[in-house]
């Protein structure tokens, strides 16, 4: 299968993100409405997810059994004589929690606002991208303009979702309380997200530089 | 651009058309429109050298150097 032009699969991908974008505006719409919804409801009414970590004060011993096939080996060679022990140290999950604070709700219908917005956006810009794909032509000027907002929209997008997430965090850190379980609030950036977004950047140079000697080359006579 | 191409003048002084002058340099007429207009980035030695040929001339005939 052809990977540009028609009926190949940049075309295939352009189909897929057609759909998959229709349901991300569907999503932006939803954000929209929660978000208005958010300011005039009572904080209580509501449940809202808040991502949380945490640790257990209590230390509980766990036991590391064998998963295995079904059956053990009574006696075997590898049967260990005393099974190891673990303890849940830090766990990450979301909380569901009616707020006492209407700013909580508020901030959670914004970051999901902003969420789909970013994805929206992305979308849009892959799918510009792909266009000039389909077309067999990817050495356009607009091209290395698109791959670099999509860049710019990873980093900002993943330095977002841990700001978010870290003033989650925070809030459950700071307001509530569970016992034996100890909130945690760390700055969590993915190194990953971002190496990704900068390697996006570099690409979106190459893209830049690539335009710039193809259209050298139609010039040349 | 500095340099500028001066087809039109040789044209004109030849009295050739452009049509005339692609079929015998065997380049096509939109780049030789491309070259008169001064939007090319770059002009090959083979061109040139057709270019020469047929408009009767040295390549420092076909080019001038100007300041912006």
């Amino acid at each position: 299968m052809r990977t540009i032009g028609q009926g190949s699969i940049a075309s295939l991908i352009n189909f897929v993100l057609g759909f998959v974008r229709l349901g991300v505006a569907l999503l932006l719409f939803l954000a929209a409405a929660m978000t208005a919804v958010s300011l005039v409801v009572r904080p209580d009414a509501l449940a809202v997810a808040v991502p949380v970590s945490f640790s257990l004060d209590v230390p509980m011993p766990i036991h590391v059994g064998r998963t295995g096939f079904g059956f053990d080996l009574v006696g075997g060679r590898d049967q260990p004589k005393k099974p190891p022990t673990g303890r849940i140290d830090r766990v990450e999950g979301s909380l569901r929690i009616s707020p006492d604070d209407k700013r909580v709700l508020v901030a959670n219908a914004v970051a999901f606002l902003l969420v789909t917005v970013i994805a929206l956006f992305v979308i849009d810009e892959l799918r510009a991208v792909l266009k000039t794909l389909i077309h067999g032509n990817p050495f356009v000027a607009s091209n290395a303009t698109h791959i670099r907002r999509i860049a710019l929209a990873v980093i900002v997008g993943e330095l977002l979702r841990a700001a978010v997430v870290f003033a989650e965090n925070y809030y459950a850190k700071t307001h509530i309380a569970i016992a034996g379980v100890r909130f945690d609030a760390w700055p969590n950036v993915s190194l990953f997200t971002l190496g990704y977004g900068l390697i996006i950047l570099v690409i979106a140079e190459v893209f830049r530089a690539g335009t710039r000697l193809d259209e050298e080359q139609s010039l040349t006579i | 651009m500095g340099i500028r191409v001066k087809l039109d003048q040789l044209l004109a002084a030849r009295e050739l058309t452009l049509t005339e002058l692609a079929d015998r340099v065997g380049v096509t007429i939109v780049n030789l429109s491309i070259l008169k207009t001064n939007k090319a980035r770059a002009i090959r030695f083979s061109t040139l050298e057709a270019l020469c040929r047929e408009l009767k001339c040295q390549p420092g005939d076909l080019l001038e150097f100007k300041k912006e």
